[in-house]
C-alpha cells in the first residue's frame, strides 16, 4: 500500500520522529508498517513515538486513540484528523 | 475546566521530559516529571520508570512500579500500552508473585489482542507458573552476576530467581555492563582499586550516538549508563553509582548459598583455562577457592549443548539462541514463543546445576 495522497508531508515528519526514537537514519515508513516489523518496537518505544508525535504535530492523543493504533497508517490518519 | 488545565500542564511535562532525556539532561527531566500524577497519567508513569532506569535508580524504580501495580483494578481501564509495560516491569523489578498476579488480572479482557499486550500476557503467564512452582525450590540462593553481559541479571530476574530485596542488594558492577574475563579477574583481584581510575577510562560513542564510558582497552564498557549524565563532571555520577554497586558485591558474595554466574556470548562456555585465576581472585572476597561458578554460553554445536560439570564447584552449559539474529534484550523477542523456549531451556540447565550442587529444596 502506498502513502495516501496528501499525507506525504506527514510521513516525512513521521520518518524523522521514528529515526529519532529508534536512533537510526534508515527508517522507511509505509502505512502497513507495524511493531512486529521493527526490532525493539515495544510498548515503551510506542509511547516515545506517541509523545514525540504529540510534540512534533502539537496534538494530544487519548488512550482509546493510542490503543487503536495498529500500524503507521493508523497513526498518520489520527494525525490528519487531529490536525484539522 | 480545572481538569483541562491540568491536562495541558501534564502533557507539557512529558513532552519536555522527552526532550531533556534525549539531550542527556536526566536531572532536569526528573524535575519535569516530579509532581505528575502517575496513577492517572500513563505517559508520565512510563517516562518516570524509564528515566529511573536510565539513572540506575533501581530502588526508586521498583517503588514506582509497585505503587502503580498496587493501584490497578481487575480488568483495568488503563491503556494497553501501559499494561504491557507494567507486566514486564513488574517482572524485571522482581516484584512478588501476588503483585504480578495483580497485573495479570488487570490485563484480563485485553489479552486476546493481536498486539503486544497479548504476546506479553501469555509470556508472563508462562513465567508466572514457573515463579509459583519452580522458583521457590531455589529460594535463598544468591545468584551473583560476574557479567560478562546482562543475561545473568535480566533473565534470572524475569523468571523470579531473585526476590524484591535481592533486586536491590545484589545489583553489582557486573550486573548491567559488558566486561572481558581478564577485567573481571583484575577487578576482583585488586578489590576494584583500578576499576574506576579516571586515567584508564575514556568516552566512546554508543551505536545510538550517545556518550558511553569505558575502559580505554575496551575490557569494560558501561553500556547501560549511556548519555551525558554519566560522563559529566569527570564521570562523577558513574563513579558514585559504581561505589554503591561495589559495596553491594562485597556484601553479597559470601555465604553457603552463593552461585557466581558468567555469561559469554560466543561458543566458548567450555573454555575454562582462566578458572584457577578467577577462583584465586574470588577468594580475596569469599575467603576460599571453592566458589560455585556457573559458566554459560549461547552458541554451541549440537554435541556441546547442555550441562557439563567441570569439577565439584564449576559447571558449564551452552544454551544456543533460537537464531543467529536473535536479540535477547529485545523484549518482544524474549516474549515470543522462540524466546520463551530459549529462556525456559536456560532455566532447565540452571536447575540441573543447582541440583548437582545440592542447593535445591525438595518439592512438597
Amino acid at each position: 500500500m502506498s502513502i495516501p495522497a496528501g499525507q506525504e508531508a506527514i510521513y516525512a515528519d513521521l520518518t524523522e520522529v521514528f529515526n529519532e526514537v529508534f536512533m537510526r537514519d534508515d527508517m522507511h515508513l509505509t502505512p502497513e508498517l507495524t511493531a512486529r516489523d521493527v526490532q525493539g518496537w515495544d510498548s515503551f518505544k510506542q509511547i516515545e513515538i506517541i509523545v514525540s508525535v504529540e510534540d512534533r504535530f502539537n496534538i494530544k492523543l487519548n488512550t482509546q486513540e493510542i490503543d487503536g493504533l495498529k500500524n503507521v497508517g493508523d497513526l498518520a490518519s489520527v494525525i490528519v484528523k487531529k490536525a484539522k | 475546566m480545572q481538569g483541562e488545565t491540568g491536562e495541558v500542564r501534564r502533557v507539557g511535562a512529558v513532552v519536555a521530559a522527552n526532550r531533556l532525556i534525549r539531550s542527556g539532561n536526566y536531572v532536569a527531566a526528573r524535575a519535569e516529571l516530579e509532581g505528575a500524577d502517575l496513577l492517572a497519567d500513563d505517559q508520565a508513569a512510563m517516562f518516570t520508570i524509564m528515566l529511573l532506569d536510565k539513572m540506575d535508580e533501581q530502588q526508586a524504580k521498583q517503588q514506582v512500579v509497585e505503587q502503580l501495580v498496587e493501584a490497578l483494578e481487575p480488568k483495568s481501564h488503563r491503556s494497553d500500552t501501559l499494561l504491557a509495560f507494567l507486566l514486564r516491569q513488574a517482572e524485571r523489578a522482581c516484584l512478588p508473585v501476588a503483585h504480578i498476579d495483580k497485573v495479570l488480572a488487570a490485563t484480563r479482557g485485553h489479552e486476546r489482542t493481536q498486539g503486544e499486550l497479548g504476546l506479553v500476557f501469555h509470556a508472563v503467564r508462562q513465567r508466572q507458573k514457573f515463579r509459583e512452582q519452580e522458583a521457590p525450590r531455589a529460594a535463598g540462593i544468591r545468584f551473583i552476576s560476574l557479567g560478562l553481559n546482562c543475561i545473568p541479571w535480566t533473565i534470572l530476574n524475569r523468571w523470579g530467581m531473585r526476590d524484591r530485596r535481592q533486586f536491590i542488594t545484589e545489583f553489582n558492577p557486573f550486573s548491567l555492563a559488558t566486561h572481558e574475563i581478564p577485567a573481571v579477574i583484575a577487578a576482583l583481584d585488586n578489590d576494584f582499586a583500578t576499576y574506576t581510575l579516571p586515567e584508564l577510562i575514556d568516552v566512546d560513542s554508543s551505536h545510538h550516538g550517545q556518550p558511553i564510558a569505558r575502559h580505554k582497552d575496551g575490557s569494560v564498557e558501561w553500556n547501560h549508563n549511556q548519555g551525558l549524565y554519566w560522563t559529566s563532571g569527570n564521570f562523577e555520577p558513574l563513579f558514585a553509582k559504581l561505589a554503591m554497586k561495589i559495596d553491594n558485591f562485597r556484601r553479597t558474595c559470601t555465604g553457603d548459598s552463593v552461585v557466581f554466574i558468567i555469561s559469554r556470548l560466543g561458543g566458548g562456555a567450555h573454555k575454562v583455562d582462566f578458572l584457577p585465576d578467577l577462583q584465586r581472585a574470588l577468594a580475596r572476597h569469599t575467603g576460599h577457592e571453592n566458589n560455585r561458578i556457573l559458566l554459560t554460553g549461547r552458541k554451541a554445536k549440537r554435541r556441546n549443548r547442555g550441562v557439563e560439570h567441570v569439577d565439584e564447584f564449576v559447571s558449564v552449559f551452552a544454551n544456543p539462541v533460537p537464531s543467529d539474529d536473535y536479540v535477547w534484550f529485545d523484549m518482544n523477542a524474549a516474549d515470543s514463543p522462540e524466546g520463551l523456549e530459549y529462556e525456559r531451556s536456560y532455566m532447565r540447565y540452571l536447575f540441573e546445576c543447582l541440583q548437582n550442587w545440592g542447593l535445591l529444596r525438595e518439592t512438597e
